[in-house]
């Protein structure tokens, strides 16, 4: 759920940062091409942003807090 | 010493965002999730460098940049060819109905300097400002904003091309090899 709604929010920075972007950039080039290229950079980027998350990205943060976890009983215990 | 919770979380919430950047750096999608990996090993490692209150996900982004470009150097010339992105520049070819998809696009986007590919991701798709940008790469505002507009030139450069029928896919691939073929990292 947290992580659908990190997606929305970065449509809609990335939407935001589109406006911006057309009426401070329009100069650049041929302004079709840049609006059918800002769409298809985003595109892009959400196409894999919308991935579900692989388990090895989570599997490893578990692993993290446990070691952690197994570093802070060790101090614990010798002192 | 611990990890808070809330910052293991917000880790968990860039990863989306983390694996797009990626992929768009070296376009290998294993290599990516690989650059993700070492990312979230440091930044959980280094966690008490994160300023609570600053932007997460461009401090992530800049971690992850230097893990790429830092294997970069450390592999050289290998790693351009064992991608396949020389392979997938020969690939190009117009598309029949003229119009831009995802392929073509992809392709596009892998011949662009290093240094304009990243500036455009970061501004054009993840939303980033442009000074966020700035600092996520180590320069000048106004050189972000340089590498964008050239990147967006040249990509339509590159798209034109990538439809222009008359010449198919030899005038690509000629395109293609005249581009160099090993990124110079500074």
């Amino acid at each position: 759920m947290a992580e659908k709604k990190a997606e929305q929010t970065d449509v809609a920075q990335a939407e935001a940062a589109s406006r911006n972007r057309r009426r401070s950039n329009r100069q650049a080039v041929d302004p079709v091409i840049p609006d059918a290229i800002g769409r298809q950079l985003r595109a892009f980027y959400q196409e894999v942003a919308n991935e579900p998350v692989p388990d090895r990205f989570t599997e490893l943060l578990n692993r993290l807090a446990e070691e952690q976890d197994n570093v802070d009983c060790e101090k614990d215990g010798s002192e | 010493m611990t990890v808070p919770e809330d910052f293991r979380e917000r880790l968990i919430e860039s990863i989306p965002s983390l694996r797009a950047f990626a992929v768009s750096l070296c376009a290998n999608s294993s290599r990516a999730d690989d650059l993700v990996q070492e990312t979230l090993v440091k930044a959980w490692a280094n966690y008490q460098s994160f300023e609570a209150g600053t932007n997460m996900r461009a401090w992530l982004f800049t971690i992850l940049r230097n893990e790429f470009y830092s294997q970069m150097r450390k592999r050289g010339r290998e790693v351009e060819d064992s991608d396949g992105s020389y392979a997938a520049r020969l690939a190009i070819h117009p598309n029949q109905h003229g119009h831009m998809d995802m392929a073509d696009f992809r392709v596009a986007l892998s011949q662009l300097p290093d240094d304009q590919r990243e500036a455009l991701i970061l501004v054009g798709a993840s939303g980033l400002s442009y000074e966020e940008a700035a600092e996520i790469c180590q320069c000048a505002v106004g050189t972000i904003k340089s590498r964008v507009s050239r990147a967006r030139t040249r990509l339509a450069e590159i798209l034109k091309l990538d439809r222009s029928d008359d010449f198919g896919p030899d005038r690509s691939a000629e395109a293609a090899l005249t581009m160099p073929t090993s990124r110079r990292v500074g």
